[in-house]
């Protein structure tokens, strides 16, 4: 094959490549919104759809695959009344979930000045998407929080949908204190999964199971919990101890959580 | 036309998957399959169409997927004229390299531990999309498809 038959789709290339240059330019001047605020109308049922069904059905995927001949019967058995009632059934649910959440954050230990905005999620990635964006007033930087536990902090923000870096992130690094001992430290994701206090000096004392708090610099709101101390790595030649943290939220099981107005 | 149709079900389907269940380069894999299996033209057409839904859908910089998956599906093409490109010896390199070379195209942290999944799933992907599409031809020697 000659070289100016391999290179002959170097103009479709160079076209294509043009295109996408110059949509990363329309979008930095905010002129493709319209695009991503008609497409979220449409996406964004579908996607809380898909991500509730995943959150309530398939946490033990094997166990779902099973039971599926036994209960292909039973529901076609069951149908016919089943579908009269869900509609009200999903709706008595849904408003009595929401009313339990609102009344457990407005009882959360939190300043009364602050105020919140609940907000479904839609996913969870690399970030945890959110169905509240720019149209609700959400701005970057801005906490997310359950009761008084810290969520994240929205990281990028859409006309209809916000994405919140979690305390897990690689990119998330929290200044935290233990409740207890009053130590003082940096809490540093690791791969998305957990995330680890590092940068506490020898002379301070960690204790397993102790809370952690947002100290309010960073950027991050004071008083919100974060983690609890799991295990302590202590190495005596080194400056800084360090200890795996737990998460106090299951990220994955979250659908309702709040944006922080303080 | 029922290729492509199908095809774009397919993307569509997985973008929704990727943003919110299932934290892997789903569509990344689909374009590196797609850059095995068509011609160059086909190909490139297919990334950039898959970059702009990506970012629509997972509310990303519009374009800049596209123009990640162009880069790879260009080097997708250039590497499949030297070697023998959907053998696995080759195939698994150059897929944790395609990932490498799209997450630092399109800003974003790389992970060797999840690329290495990833780089995995292209062995499911890839005898997946020449089942879904049994009229396509390996290494594009010739065109089957019309868009």
């Amino acid at each position: 094959m000659g070289a100016g038959r391999t290179w002959q789709f170097l103009p479709t290339f160079l076209l294509l490549l043009f295109l996408s240059l110059l949509l990363i330019l329309l979008e930095s001047r905010g002129w493709t919104r319209p695009f991503h605020q008609s497409i979220e109308v449409v996406v964004n049922p579908a996607k809380k759809e898909i991500y509730r069904f995943f959150q309530k059905k398939v946490r033990n995927p094997w166990l779902f695959l099973t039971s599926l001949p036994s209960q292909a019967e039973k529901i076609n058995s069951l149908q016919k009344q089943v579908q009269e009632l869900l509609p009200e059934k999903e709706k008595a649910r849904a408003l009595l979930e929401e009313n339990k959440i609102l009344r457990r954050q407005l009882g959360a230990p939190l300043p009364p000045s602050w105020q919140f905005l609940p907000a479904q999620t839609l996913g969870k990635t690399d970030f945890l998407t959110l169905d509240k964006g720019e149209k609700d007033g959400v701005k970057v930087g801005q906490m997310v929080v359950l009761e008084n536990i810290l969520v994240g902090r929205v990281a990028r923000i859409l006309p209809r949908q916000s994405q919140v870096e979690l305390p897990t992130a690689p990119s998330a690094k929290i200044p935290v204190v233990a409740q207890e001992t009053r130590a003082r430290g940096i809490l540093q994701g690791q791969f998305g999964q957990s995330f680890v206090l590092e940068r506490v000096p020898q002379g301070e004392t960690l204790k397993e199971n102790d809370l952690l708090v947002t100290t309010g610099e960073g950027d991050y709101l004071t008083g919100l919990l974060v983690g609890k101390i799991a295990q302590i790595e202590r190495i005596e030649t080194e400056v800084f101890q360090k200890a795996q943290v737990i998460p106090l939220l299951d990220y994955q099981k979250l659908e309702t959580v709040f944006l922080v107005f303080p | 036309m029922r290729d492509w149709l199908l095809l774009f079900i397919i993307t569509i389907f997985l973008t929704i998957l990727e943003t919110t269940i299932v934290p892997a380069r789903l569509i990344l894999l689909v374009v590196l399959g797609v850059s095995l299996l068509l011609p160059e033209k086909q190909s490139l057409v297919f990334a950039f169409l898959a970059g702009l839904i990506l970012d629509l859908v997972a509310g990303q910089t519009l374009g800049l997927s596209s123009f990640g998956f162009l880069i790879v599906s260009l080097f997708t093409s250039l590497y499949r004229r030297k070697f023998r490109a959907q053998h696995p010896a080759y195939l698994l390199p150059f897929t944790f390299f395609s990932l490498w070379l799209f997450a630092e195209i399109s800003r974003q942290m790389f992970f060797w531990q999840s690329a290495l999944l990833n780089t995995l799933l292209i062995l499911i992907f890839l005898p997946l999309l020449r089942f879904c599409f049994p009229g396509w031809v390996k290494a594009g020697l010739q065109l089957p498809l019309k868009p």
